[in-house]
């Protein structure tokens, strides 16, 4: 470069430089064209839909298997009811004095109590309420470490979409989903169903069943601004009580001992129903106008005159909507006595616990020593092929349901039904066909307890 | 006269009241060959006669009241170094009534040693005029207070002596029980550890454990027992035990070896959840464990080969032997160890780059 030009051209520089100093909108705004939907095509091995509680632990142990996995989120995070619903106390991983679930599920709660501090009590004894076995989580930690685990694995993570359509095409499963701004066609090998209503199950063209009234989902919050130990509860209606008094007990930072519980407000929410945008946006609505008129109330008791709300979760958390009718109907009998099957491939322990229409819990204990379990022909819609699903939605009678919901025993679900979906790609058979005790030998590699 | 009872966990002193707990050796007090510090008037610290501390008791003289009345409570319980409750006694004559004044059975008493000895009882939660079932509206009625036990508890409380019980099992678990954690605590050193480690009684242990200190100065018996308590098979004990390594520990080459063994016979996935954080915090790993972690690469859940690699990331393990062991998990015929040892191969040359 000659000396005059590369003093011009250093000029040139300078002069770019003062522009380049001067508020950036000024000169940074350029027209656009109007956007267009980004559309593509991707082909993956296991297409899990849902990453929430069940999904999560799906899409990694499928991508730990070393498959190419795709999971479809339709909210922003993963861990569903663990983390975006605030039940955020997964449980229950241990019965009478031993671990019945392990594998991923634990491995995510593990680093979440580790990374917050936290230490794990002692799980030898069975305490008198089975609430107390629950493993109180940090939810935003149990989310990025969720998502961690995926990108490690390798899942192809899908925030903000939803499938639009479902079909099986020449033994892949062809599955339109929509997000924000784009719209990709994805041809899977397996498809799990995770979305916890079986709405992908039945896009899918398979029997779905729905009781006439179901649980009440519920809303969870919490409050401040007054001192439940100074309230004079008997100027209070009883009404209130429940509302103040479990909002006062805090999540502790755990130590040892069985001091796990974590106690939250909540409103019900009857009816209250996720699996349609239309359906979720009312629960969301109904949660929300429940609350205001909670607090408004509680505003004008004696002593609560301060309490204003500290967090909310942002959806209203679902406890029951579509269950698949499957290859077996687990039944409440089975659950409350215990019954192996050969094709059982996680435990699942809880009481039988029903929430009716927000009013009362039916409960019914396990008696001592017996844990269910949960067979893969549990998992697996009638008349399907390679379409298995993991979480609440799997098939069940209503009480049987009713505990099998539980966060630990979707987790366990959840690696099952992966590792079937990645032996039925390596076998080239559909899930039903598959032997389970090679179901059985590889969840045991992976760290998961299986039933005898 | 002692008379001592099937169960081995009381013994009846004519006329004197006295029980304690299965396994509570060297209880009874020997003015003799013992030192004593006080605390206040009435909580005394036993010693051997080499200052060495063997338990806690405190004397309480106070009252149960209930139905507008209250009677005296004389009575001296007994703590370990820990503050785990050891046992009672009454002085001579005395002795524990119930709402009708019938005495307490010796049955009553074994009962009443069962339940003072469990610290996880609903008590703790439970305020004095909630203990019997009542109406909201007589909460603080002092004349109504004497009706039925409150379902909640009657498990755990002498039949018509529930207010002595909750009142006794709080004097237990009190302010005197605190205050003995927090003495213990304080003046904790390699012996009282150690013996609380090697205590027949598990509570014991995890109360040692649970306040081991990096300040300590740790010994070689006490590393030992650490380590047999890692490989228990309790697996809350193991738990407990990875978790309460000392940072001096995690600088000697020959525990982390013998810890890294551990975690590859252990089946307990908290336990060894564990011992890989304290893998990656310690200061350094020794070539041997290195050489040893590599052998077992091959052998090891697609999750510890993660866990591991993450081990080696930490320490910037970057030998040629590792990372040949690496480069071969490249053709692992399982898609997701490829990825690991791709991004563990990726960063190595990234940070060889670096250093250039
Ligand atoms: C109020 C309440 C209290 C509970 N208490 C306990 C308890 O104490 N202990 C316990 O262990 N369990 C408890 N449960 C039960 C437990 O939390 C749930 O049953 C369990 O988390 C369900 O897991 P899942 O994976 O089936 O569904 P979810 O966790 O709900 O996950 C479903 C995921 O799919 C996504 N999704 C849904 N539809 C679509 C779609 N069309 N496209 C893409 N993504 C979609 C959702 O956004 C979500 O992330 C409780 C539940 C509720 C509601």
């Amino acid at each position: 470069m000659s000396k005059i030009k590369r003093r011009a051209w250093l000029k040139s520089i300078g002069a770019f430089s003062v522009a380049a100093g001067l508020p950036g909108t000024v000169y940074a705004e350029t027209l656009v064209k109007p956007y267009r939907v980004k559309e593509s095509f991707s082909e993956t091995d296991i297409l899990v839909v849902g990453g929430g509680t069940a999904g999560t632990i799906a899409a990694i142990q499928a991508g730990r298997t070393g498959s190419h996995t795709t999971l479809i989120e339709s909210g922003s995070q993963l861990g569903g009811c663990t983390t975006t619903g605030g039940v955020s106390f997964p449980g229950i991983f241990h019965a009478w004095g031993e671990q019945i679930i392990g594998g991923i599920g634990w491995e995510l709660v593990l680093d979440a109590v580790e990374l917050n501090g936290d230490q794990l009590p002692d799980f030898s004894k069975t305490p008198k309420s089975h609430w107390k076995h629950q493993v109180a989580v940090n939810p935003a930690l149990y989310a990025m470490l969720a998502e961690e685990k995926c990108l490690e694995a390798g899942v192809d993570i899908r925030y903000y979409e939803s499938p639009t359509s479902v079909k099986f095409d020449n033994g892949k499963w062809l599955v339109e989903s929509i997000g924000k701004g784009v719209k990709t066609l994805i041809a899977a090998k397996q498809l799990i169903d995770c979305t916890g209503n079986a709405l992908i199950t039945s896009m899918a063209g398979y029997k779905v069943l729905r009781e006439k009234e179901t649980q009440p989902g519920s809303l969870i919050y919490s409050m401040g601004g007054y001192d439940f130990n100074q309230l004079d509860l008997s100027k209070i209606p009883n009404r209130y009580h429940r509302a103040l008094r479990q909002n006062m007990l805090r999540s502790k930072i755990r130590k040892t001992g069985e001091n796990t519980f974590v106690p939250y407000g909540y409103v019900y929410v009857n009816g209250a129903d996720s699996t349609t945008s239309e359906t979720h946006t009312i629960a969301n609505q109904k949660g929300r106008q429940s609350l205001l008129e909670l607090i408004r109330e509680l505003r004008e008791l004696p002593g609560c005159e301060n309490i204003r709300i500290t967090s909310m979760k942002t959806e209203t958390a679902v406890r029951e909507t579509f269950r698949i009718e499957g290859l077996y109907k687990i039944t409440k009998q089975d659950y409350v006595s215990g019954r192996v099957h050969d094709d059982s491939l996680s435990y699942s322990f809880y009481p039988v616990d029903l929430h009716r229409e927000g009013k009362s819990i039916y409960q019914e204990f396990l008696k001592p020593n017996l844990v269910a379990s949960i067979p893969l022909r549990a998992l697996i819609p009638k008349k399907s092929e390679n379409f298995l699903v993991a979480g609440r939605c799997l098939c069940s009678d209503r009480l049987a349901n009713s505990a099998l919901r539980v966060q630990a025993s979707c987790m366990g679900m959840g690696q099952a039904a992966a590792i079937a979906a990645s032996i039925s790609i390596q076998e080239g058979v559909t899930p039903a066909k598959i032997a389970p005790s090679l179901v059985k030998k590889r969840l045991e590699e992976y760290g998961a307890i299986i039933p005898n | 006269m002692l008379c001592f009872l099937a169960f081995g966990s009381c013994y009846l002193l004519k006329n004197k009241v006295q029980y304690f707990i299965k396994n509570s050796y060297d209880w009874s007090v020997d003015l003799k060959n013992e030192n004593y510090i006080s605390f206040g008037d009435s909580l005394f610290l036993r010693q051997n006669s080499e200052g060495k501390s063997k338990s806690f008791y405190q004397h309480f003289s106070t009252g149960v009241c209930f139905d507008n009345r209250c009677r005296p409570l004389d009575i001296t319980l007994h703590w370990t170094i820990s503050g785990r409750y050891l046992g009672f006694e009454m002085p001579k004559g005395e002795f524990l009534s119930k709402t009708d004044h019938d005495p307490f059975t010796r049955k009553e008493y074994i009962q009443l040693n069962e339940i003072l000895s469990n610290s996880d009882l609903p008590f703790r939660e439970i305020k004095y005029h909630e203990l019997m079932n009542q109406p909201e509206s007589s909460i603080e009625s002092v004349n109504a207070i004497s009706g039925a036990t409150s379902e909640r508890i009657k498990d755990f409380v002498i039949k018509n002596a529930a207010y002595t019980t909750y009142k006794i099992w709080k004097l237990v678990y009190g302010e005197s029980q605190k205050f003995i954690e927090y003495y213990t605590d304080r003046h904790l050193n390699n012996s009282n550890l150690l013996n609380l480690l090697e205590s027949q009684e598990r509570k014991d242990i995890i109360w040692g454990l649970l306040h081991m200190k990096d300040t300590l100065s740790f010994s070689i018996p006490l590393k030992n027992r650490l380590l047999s308590l890692i490989q228990s098979d309790d697996p809350y004990l193991s738990y407990n035990a990875v978790y309460a390594i000392p940072k001096a520990y995690l600088s000697d080459a020959d525990f982390l070896e013998i810890l890294f063994l551990s975690y590859l016979n252990i089946s307990d996935a908290s336990t060894k959840n564990s011992i890989v954080r304290k893998l990656k915090s310690a200061p350094s790993l020794s070539q041997n464990l290195i050489s040893k972690s590599r052998e077992s690469i091959l052998e090891i859940a697609p999750q510890e080969i993660s866990s591991l690699l993450k081990i080696y990331e930490k320490h910037r393990v970057k030998d040629s032997a590792t990372i040949g062991v690496v480069r071969k998990l490249m053709n692992h015929p399982n898609a997701y160890i490829v990825k690991l040892a791709k991004d563990f191969l990726s960063n190595y040359e990234k940070s060889l780059y670096q250093n250039q």
